[in-house]
């Protein structure tokens, strides 16, 4: 962009709303008025900004200071008591930092440990949408137990080990493996952690399921046993199903999930259950409640794979996804562009356990190897 | 679902290319900004056109791939109505051809024109209108075209094809929009169309446009056009309020155009002379997807 004047100095400016724009008057303070404590300012420049614009701005001034923020910080300390000032110039503790390709090189593991054990297996990738981020590398990998070889318990479990499973989460895993029919190794990884994850998944009987729903009560469908190889931090989740809730239904539950959420996530979250409409019959979704033991998640996970969905049936909720978290309309394109042809798998929302509301988008799942016999 | 939320956004690894598909640096950085496509989406939206023009959209861009269709949004006495352009320069050894593009619409808007894939085409088009996009008229001639050897500037010839047989329409003549302005005007007065001696070639080589990438003279057969590649956002406001654009289009691009300030789009008026006024018969605007 060509200057159309020379540039203006500011030491002062004021924001405000006009409708849904955004104004903003830059000017400087008068040097005697600021000796004088007095707030006198001559406005140089008035900017009207739409919102779009000043949300790409905020985002490109939160860049553009991040290199000066250790300068930033020793500045705002001066105004400190000398006992606080050295605190505040101190970095704040830098994240654990794996190895930039340590993730790439434990994502490639996992896959060749479970390929090794020469079972068909079903593999289906997700990205998490948060506040300012999209995370796209993560996977599920899934397969029946009784398909394993041997020692299922020792086989699945040695994989964990390789993925340095946490002792407690390997002993609980070990004392309750007999529960799964299936099981789900996941994967995930961002900046600053990798997670190793183990799902044990059970044959719900189909009295017991009944039962459930005539008692509008939930069962145990997953035992999950999540840990960061970074932190070396470990939790366990459970996932209650809800057996053959109505889409009211549904849609109470995830207003109970969001009662102290944002307004804004349950929409979407509601939004998508009608997507289902007309697809498939609520009841023939499956709604999970997650529930985590040493923390305060809670969370939601709708299958809609039954509703034959498309990635890019979801669009208008990813844009609104988008907006509500920050994230940068062209990361979240670069993605969409690669799946958005693929089968839309589940939906997984809520308070997540650092809680952060997020949303998790599964998709395009596919069978392996590919040209397996159970696949044909 | 509205052209709103269909809306695309430029990613770190967005080409950018002209309406000839010839790439060029964008004018602003453009991750996050508007995808060109969001004008055709609003356009089609605008016009209330069926939803399938949305899907023969997406058809097309399933079949061939991003950026590399270019499409046209015309201003007719009539009101709006739409082109795809298509390129393959490697000619006979073409990927994109128009057997493959047909073929990808098919479901749409059905084509019963016959294509000899032989021919050294290296780009063709295909039309769009409110009736086509609703299923009511099929799509009845695709316009090719093929180089012009001899020609000393950059240069094509465009048949229409159809059912019936094939038919001569239009002669494109290229040239730079910096050094060859003059042979450009040149090309402008050598017409049976504009009389120069009665109005100046600046009511055709517009001065608010002819600061440009790339200047296209066009010989059609009732008449000549123009076009500009290489137009700056601003240049596209001028362009349409110029025109006299519906409104909505207008202010789309008005509202919008911090969003679209990294793109160069390309113009085009199709004139002649009529009782010695300068009258433009159609104009349209291009961008790719």
């Amino acid at each position: 962009m060509e200057p159309s004047a020379p540039p203006q100095a500011a030491n002062a400016f004021k924001l405000a709303r006009e409708g849904s724009d955004l104004v903003i008057e830059f000017g400087t303070v008068a040097p005697s008025e600021a000796a004088a404590g007095a707030a006198a300012v001559t406005v140089s420049d008035r900017v009207i900004l739409t919102r779009d614009t000043a949300k790409r701005l905020v985002r490109w001034l939160d860049d553009s200071l991040q290199p000066h923020a250790a300068a930033l910080r020793a500045e705002e300390a001066k105004a400190l008591a000398p006992a606080h000032a050295a605190a505040a110039t101190r970095p704040g503790p830098a994240p654990a930092r794996p190895p930039a390709d340590e993730a790439g090189e434990r994502a490639t593991q996992l896959l060749r440990m479970v390929g090794n054990l020469d079972v068909p297996h079903q593999y289906e990738r997700s990205f998490r949408i948060c506040r300012r981020a999209l995370l796209a590398n993560r996977f599920l990998l899934t397969l029946d137990v009784d398909n394993i070889a041997g020692d299922r318990r020792e086989r699945v479990l040695e994989i964990c080990d390789r993925l340095r499973m946490p002792t407690a989460a390997r002993e609980a895993a070990a004392a309750n493996f007999a529960m799964a029919k299936c099981i789900h190794f996941g994967f995930e990884a961002d900046d600053d952690s990798i997670i190793g994850k183990l799902y044990l998944e059970r044959a719900v009987p189909g009295e017991e399921a009944a039962q459930a729903r005539a008692g509008g009560s939930p069962v145990l469908l997953h035992l999950a046993f999540k840990w960061d190889l970074v932190s070396e931090t470990a939790v366990t989740a459970r996932y209650w199903w809800r057996p053959g809730l109505g889409a009211a239904e549904i849609a109470e539950r995830l207003a109970y999930v969001y009662r102290d959420g944002p307004p804004a996530s349950l929409a979407i979250a509601q939004a998508a259950l009608a997507l289902t409409e007309g697809r498939a019959a609520a009841e023939q979704l499956q709604y999970l409640e997650v529930e985590e033991a040493e923390n305060a998640r809670r969370s939601f996970d709708l299958n809609l794979y039954n509703a034959k969905l498309q990635v890019a049936d979801l669009l208008p909720l990813l844009h609104r996804m988008r907006e509500h978290f920050g994230v940068r309309p062209g990361q979240v394109q670069a993605l969409y562009d690669q799946i958005k042809t693929k089968a839309l798998g589940h939906l997984a929302g809520g308070v997540h356990r650092n809680g952060e509301d997020f949303f998790n988008v599964y998709y395009g799942v596919v069978g392996l190897p590919h040209f397996h016999g159970q696949f044909r | 679902m509205s052209a709103t939320q269909r809306f695309e956004y430029a990613t770190a690894a967005d080409p950018a290319f002209n309406y000839c598909l010839w790439e060029y640096s964008p004018a602003a950085p453009a991750q996050d900004k508007f995808r060109a496509i969001n004008l055709l989406y609003h356009s089609f939206e605008y016009a209330g056109i069926d939803e399938r023009a949305f899907a023969i959209v997406e058809a097309i861009r399933e079949a061939i791939g991003p950026f590399r269709t270019v499409f046209g949004i015309k201003l007719l006495p009539q009101g709006l109505a739409w082109e795809f352009y298509f390129y393959d320069y490697a000619r006979r050894a073409r990927r994109v051809s128009i057997s493959r593009v047909l073929a990808a619409i098919r479901p749409f808007l059905p084509c019963a024109v016959p294509v000899n894939e032989n021919l050294p085409y290296f780009m063709f088009s295909l039309d769009l209108d409110a009736a086509m996009a609703a299923g009511r008229r099929p799509l009845d001639v695709v316009h090719m075209y093929v180089g012009n050897p001899g020609s000393t500037v950059s240069s094509g010839i465009a048949y229409a094809l159809r059912a019936e047989g094939t038919r001569l329409e239009n002669f494109y003549f290229f040239f730079d929009g910096q050094s060859q302005r003059d042979a450009a005007a040149d090309k402008i007065r050598s017409s049976a169309h504009f009389d120069d001696t009665s109005r100046p070639v600046d009511d055709v080589l517009l001065p608010e446009l002819r600061d440009c990438r790339t200047i296209c003279v066009a010989n059609k057969q009732t008449h000549d056009c123009i076009y500009f590649s290489g137009v700056d956002v601003d240049q596209l406001r001028w362009f349409l309020r110029h025109l006299a654009y519906p409104s909505p289009i207008i202010a789309f691009v008005e509202h919008h155009r911090g969003v679209l300030d990294h793109l160069l789009f390309d113009v085009g008026i199709d004139y002649r002379m009529e009782n010695g006024e300068l009258r433009a018969l159609k104009s349209g605007y291009y961008g790719v997807f």
